[in-house]
């Protein structure tokens, strides 16, 4: 099923049972309780831009202590996380795992553990922002 | 005695409907009664779960044509979308803001399924549903 909406998925595991508690922002952001999306009606943390924009995901993560980084290689004490965008909408975030795959929450189905780029395509759109941030190593 | 021939079950019809003088209906002109709006719903519901289930996007859930459908369906299908709510919290709540207008999520509770639902089952006692 998830082949026929990501064409490139080779190989992925699910590592967590459907849900509807959280989505991919959340996930990304180390919160599996709450849907976050720009919106008004679900959250969004106080005082960072609140519109479906590349510009509104740049301040959510850079407020969270993030970081603009380059490549999607793995960096002892940086966790990456990337922005998914479809037409310069926003649409979707993966976050980095320390053996170098990346771990994805799919709205409201499973969390899957995949390469980045094997998610992109006409769903997702593809990587337009990488972000870094620094955890104890 | 004199009995009158049994009529068959075409003059039955025949009779009836020249007697009350309704054009007997067909499926041309067929119009979807008030009941149907559950069966629509539900079929609504679940083309839009089946076709969203991979989004995070609030938005991209309320743009598809089965939530619209939904919120055009109007205020009869509120104790569906709650029971739904009472079953499973989920993003319908979103609907509900679309169909009364109203929010009734605080803002702490914002994001959290369970909480959000809650808030819009009390609503829904409050206000005779």
């Amino acid at each position: 099923m998830l082949r026929s909406l990501f064409p490139r998925l080779t190989t992925y595991v699910e590592t967590s049972p459907a849900t509807q508690d959280y989505n991919c922002i959340a996930w990304a952001c180390g919160d599996n309780t709450r849907w976050w999306w720009p919106n008004g009606l679900v959250y969004w943390p106080t005082g960072v831009r609140c519109d479906e924009t590349i510009e509104a995901f740049d301040e959510l993560f850079i407020s969270g202590g993030g970081f603009p980084v380059i490549t999607e290689n793995v960096e002892p004490g940086i966790v990456k996380i990337a922005l998914f965008a479809l037409g310069g909408i926003p649409k979707h975030a993966a976050r980095q795992l320390p053996n170098g795959a990346w771990t994805s929450k799919l709205g409201t189905a499973v969390d899957i553990a995949h390469s980045l780029r094997e998610i992109e395509g006409l769903n997702y759109g593809v990587v337009v922002r990488l972000y870094g941030v620094k955890v104890p190593i | 005695m004199n009995y009158m021939p049994r009529p068959t079950e075409a003059n039955y019809n025949a009779l009836f409907w020249s007697i009350y003088a309704i054009p007997t209906p067909s499926i041309a002109t067929y119009k979807a009664t008030s009941g149907d709006y559950v069966q629509l719903f539900y079929s609504h519901l679940q083309k839009w779960r089946s076709e969203t289930y991979y989004s995070s996007s609030a938005t991209e859930l309320q743009e598809h044509p089965s939530f619209k459908a939904i919120v055009k369906l109007g205020k009869r299908v509120i104790p569906l979308v709650l029971d739904d709510l009472r079953r499973q919290p989920s993003l319908l709540i979103l609907a509900l803001h679309k169909i009364t207008g109203e929010s009734v999520v605080q803002d702490a509770d914002r994001g959290n399924m369970r909480a959000m639902a809650n808030a819009w089952l009390l609503w829904g006692e409050r206000s005779g549903y």
